[in-house]
């Protein structure tokens, strides 16, 4: 398939969902003639002419570009972008309950073990002082709150 | 005029002390740190500077916040230029060229062109703050919602027809964004949008974490390929960071046509740096002979869009000191400080309090002056940083992206969609589809809706309210313009 | 076993009633929730505050405020919730707690944290462009009645906040209809509504106080009406809407709130504390400075006057048909 088709054809799939959606909200006017429902509706609207006319276009001019998605050349790079998209989502989910230092810590060292190889000082380092530097910097001298976790107790400030 | 010069000496001797340019100094950097990492902006700087306020007298208060706010702004785009992660939406445009300037090995002179470009902008900018404010400030008022919604517009299909390849996929970035800034509750009938039952959803998608994802954490991604790449940095040219004559030549031009455009937007209230510095790039793209450069490391497509920004800053001031309202969330912050102080700012401000205000115009040009001093020297260390390999940048910017997701809301949701976003990036650049309209279209598309609602309100819902007002009116006619200027150069370049 | 059993029974016991009768005191940095960006009105209130408490010394401990913007207060009320039985979280809060979750915005409520204290108000005004011809809310209230399409009304940020309620409210007392009433919605709020009014965009604008007192003692546009119980010393040229015939007093005030189960020492605490602070010079001038009122209510008498003004408010959105 080819880029613009692609393109095309995402436009449509997600202006027709997008303009589905919108035609279900309720018909509210408290203080607001147009309603929630107009724009939404134009811009559904336009992302499906735009997708169509696209692809249509594209079929057309005989000139298409290929998809180079590399999943199977570019397969060690899929595969860290999922490991990287995986880490960062738990990065979030456990930030609040063990604390900044700690969940950023342990963050950092999965990081730069997964892109960094086989530079393990290197990597314990980078990933013991980019957590106490911020901290320092942003949570001790600027005062923003950063959640303190279940070191809370341990730490002086 | 000679009272313009006798306020001015007012504003100079005010802002010139020891004292104060030793808090311009220390809100300047205060500003260039925060700006520089996204998530936390100009509103927090200054928000931090609070406490510390209290002991001031009001002038050196306003003084100092506005350096924290100019700093933001030169601060914004050092991180742009150099990892193509923008530290606040006014920086977006800055990576257009200035990143693949840092790819090219002229980081030094990318770092140095947008100080001296901000520099120019801030003092054009005063400039203008000096002698225009008041036509400018009236000429502001006439923009109602239906004008506001013709200059996004505007903006809008501008960045459209900036991006190579076919327009229909700038139209589709376009809606996408927009599609984005209608998730979550309705600000008018309070209604939930496009959540999908999923709650954290209801307060809309805050456009840093699409930036952060898009930008900061998808360069991240790209550049898993080759990860023993160093930079192209020659040796000669790192620690230099300078411009050449036939560089700066390239951008005086554009940072003056610039600066008047983007003073103008900052006047507007609710419109931010971003419209400025779009609009900026894209007329610098279309009056360029060599608009195929654009987005390889044009240097004057950096030094326009941060000259606009510089003063678009100093057009953020004009409400706040004619009018005494906030023009920005910065200046919101800045306001509330002074009242604590007790100074009650209001369209008398000017005569009330003159070292005030006229200080303030001052602090401008010598904030410049300052932060052009603190960002050059501070260049030569932050281009030394680009001799690590790409293996220990790349966890560090990841380290600092999410640290910058967590303080826009201090929620566990936006990592995934923060996660989300930057795999959506990537695809988008397999396809080709170009983000630069998706993300105005986000950070406009609030905007937008409401303008519009607004207008068809004031109208009692006839469309003819857009062709009826004569600014609105020939907005719309640049728009439609530059469209069809743009298809003509399209076809032109096929045949 | 069965000893260590006991001995360990008898620690916990003591431990329970040792922090049952000693005074509670906050054992570290205090944090102060605004749950807005900086610059709004609870941002504000936090840093009064802030400086209130740090200047005079009634806390010991330091005090921080972090902002948690999101969801009209709830992202920033819910991490309060979070903190269960933690003394050291107080949030602002306003009548936005009750609105928010009547219009049905979010789930949560005054039960779900523990009232300390409402500190101040602002009152809300009406204002008009200087030329005008409308004088009292009665005048703005007839053109309205006379042809609604004619009188837009700049509101802001959302519509359901005090402001458009206290317009709504004023309009059922005049017999307009809510519904006919033309509003433009300012999300910018002040920032945006007061150059639409100077420009001509929006003839009238329901808006707090601190917004127009300045423009309109400079003469640029002139404030018909304020929702004040009494006549303002600084405002002596403009009346209440109680002087002015219509039954309405309209606080928008701002307050203070803590965790969920907070034990009562801890709340004895925070009403020591916010009595002292209220009656201190420092805490005075600012909210003088700021334009705002005092409104203090202690812990047990903001309980009651949240769960009055609940069941009034939830009255008033369905008359006018906001909430269905």
């Amino acid at each position: 398939m080819s880029k613009n088709f692609m393109s095309g054809l995402l436009s449509l799939v997600l202006g027709a969902i997008y303009f589905f959606t919108a035609t279900q909200f309720p018909e509210v006017t408290a203080g607001d003639r147009t309603g929630p429902k107009l724009f939404p509706l134009i811009i559904g609207s336009v992302a499906m002419i735009a997708g169509g006319l696209l692809c249509v276009l594209d079929r057309r001019s005989g000139k298409s570009k290929p998809i180079e998605w590399g999943f199977v050349a570019d397969r060690a790079v899929w595969s860290k972008i999922l490991v990287i998209m995986l880490l960062g989502i738990s990065y979030g989910l456990v930030l609040d309950s063990w604390g900044y230092l700690v969940a950023t810590t342990i963050f950092m060292f999965c990081i730069t073990m997964l892109i960094n190889r086989g530079h393990f000082v290197q990597n314990l380092l980078i990933s013991i002082l980019f957590p106490v530097v911020t901290y320092a910097a942003f949570a001790v001298a600027l005062q923003l709150s950063l959640p303190r976790g279940i070191i809370e107790n341990m730490l002086p400030f | 005029m000679d009272a313009i010069f006798q306020n001015l000496a007012i504003g100079f001797s005010t802002a010139i002390t020891a004292y104060n340019i030793l808090w311009v100094f220390i809100g300047g950097l205060l500003g260039t740190v925060m700006g520089m990492l996204p998530g936390l902006g100009p509103a927090t700087g200054v928000a931090i500077l609070i406490p510390i306020t209290y002991g001031m007298n009001p002038s050196t208060a306003l003084i100092t916040m506005c350096a924290v706010y100019y700093g933001a702004m030169f601060g914004g785009s050092r991180a742009s230029i150099m990892i193509n992660t923008p530290g606040d939406a006014s920086a977006i445009v800055s990576c257009f060229d200035g990143y693949p300037m840092t790819k090219n090995g002229e980081a030094g002179a990318a770092l140095a062109i947008s100080a001296i470009a901000s520099f120019i902008g801030g003092t054009i900018g005063m400039l203008f703050l000096v002698f225009l404010t008041g036509p400018i400030a009236d000429a502001a008022l006439r923009f109602g919602p239906a004008e506001m919604f013709s200059l996004m517009l505007f903006a809008l299909v501008a960045t459209i027809t900036l991006a190579e390849g076919s327009l229909l996929k700038g139209v589709i970035a376009m809606c996408i964004g927009f599609m984005l800034s209608t998730i979550g509750i309705d600000a008018l009938t309070g209604i939930l949008r496009f959540t999908y039952g999923v709650e954290e959803l209801q307060d809309g998608i805050d456009f840093l974490v699409v930036m952060i994802g898009v930008y900061a954490i998808c360069e991240v991604f790209k550049n898993l390929k080759n990860l023993e790449t160093k930079y192209n940095l020659d040796s000669k040219s790192i620690g230099k960071v300078w411009v050449s004559w036939p560089q700066f030549k390239k951008c005086i031009m554009p940072m003056l046509r610039s600066s008047p455009l983007g003073f103008f937007v900052g006047v507007l209230p609710g419109m931010g740096a971003s419209i400025a510095t779009f609009m900026s790039y894209a007329m610098e793209k279309n009056l360029s002979k060599t608009p195929e450069k654009f987005g390889k490391g044009a240097i004057e497509g950096l030094a326009a869009p941060e000259a606009a920004n510089n003063s678009c800053a100093a057009g953020a001031m004009v409400p706040l000191l004619t009018l005494g309202i906030p023009g920005s969330g910065t200046t919101a912050v800045m306001l509330g400080a002074l009242m604590m102080l007790g100074v009650k700012p209001g369209p008398i401000l000017f005569s009330q309090y003159p070292e005030i205000a006229w200080g303030v115009i001052a602090s401008i040009l010598i904030g410049n002056i300052i932060l052009v001093i603190i960002n050059l020297p501070l260049a030569i260390p932050l281009v030394q940083l680009l001799k690590l390999p790409q293996r220990v940048m790349m966890p560090l910017i990841l380290g600092m992206a999410f640290m910058g997701t967590y303080f826009l809301n201090y929620s566990s949701f936006d990592f995934i969609l923060v996660m989300g976003f930057a795999l959506g990036g990537y695809i988008f650049s397999k396809l080709e589809i170009p983000l630069p309209p998706m993300i105005l279209a986000l950070i406009l598309g609030g905007t937008t809706e409401q303008s519009f609602r607004n207008s068809m309100s004031l109208s009692d819902g006839s469309l003819g309210i857009f062709f009826s007002k004569p600014i609105s009116v020939t907005l719309i006619a640049l728009a439609g313009l530059s469209l069809v200027y743009s298809l003509l150069k399209r076809r032109k370049h096929a045949q | 076993m069965k000893k260590l059993f006991a001995v360990v029974l008898l620690v916990v016991l003591f431990a329970v009633a040792g922090t049952a009768s000693a005074e509670w005191k906050p054992s570290r940095t205090i944090e102060l929730i605004a749950p807005a960006n900086p610059g709004g009105g609870w941002d504000m209130l936090c840093r009064t505050v802030q400086k209130a408490l740090t200047d005079e010394k009634l806390v010991e401990k330091n005090v921080i405020v972090v902002n948690k913007p999101g969801g009209g207060g709830a992202t920033g009320w819910n991490y309060l919730k979070g903190k269960k039985g933690q003394g050291e979280y107080l949030s602002a809060t306003s009548t936005l707690l009750m609105l928010n979750n009547l219009l049905g915005k979010s789930e949560i409520t005054y039960k779900d944290v523990t009232p300390i204290a409402a500190l101040q108000t602002e009152w809300i005004s009406i204002a008009v462009e200087q030329d005008s011809p409308w004088k009292t809310v009665k005048d703005l209230f007839e053109a309205i009645k006379a042809d609604p399409s004619s009188v837009p009304v700049g509101v802001g940020p959302t519509l359901g906040n005090n402001d458009h309620l206290m317009f709504l409210e004023l309009a059922q007392e005049f017999g307009v209809e809510p519904a006919s009433i033309k509003f433009i919605v300012y999300p910018g709020a002040g920032g945006e509504i007061v150059p639409a009014l100077l420009g001509g965009h929006v003839k009238a604008t329901t808006i707090g106080l601190g917004e127009v007192l300045e423009q309109h003692k400079a003469g640029k546009m002139r404030i018909i009406g304020v929702s004040a119980d009494q006549k303002l010393d600084f405002l002596p040229d403009v009346d209440t809407f109680t002087a002015q015939g219509v039954n309405l007093v309209f606080p928008h005030w701002r307050g203070i709130i803590g965790a969920p189960d907070l034990t009562p020492e801890q709340v004895k605490y925070w009403d020591d504390v916010f009595t002292k602070m209220v009656q201190t010079e420092t805490w005075k001038t600012l909210i003088a400075n700021l334009g705002w009122s005092n409104f203090y209510q202690n812990s047990a008498e903001h309980t009651a006057f949240l769960e009055k003004s609940t069941t009034d408010f939830d009255k008033l959105l369905t008359q006018v048909g906001l909430k269905k």
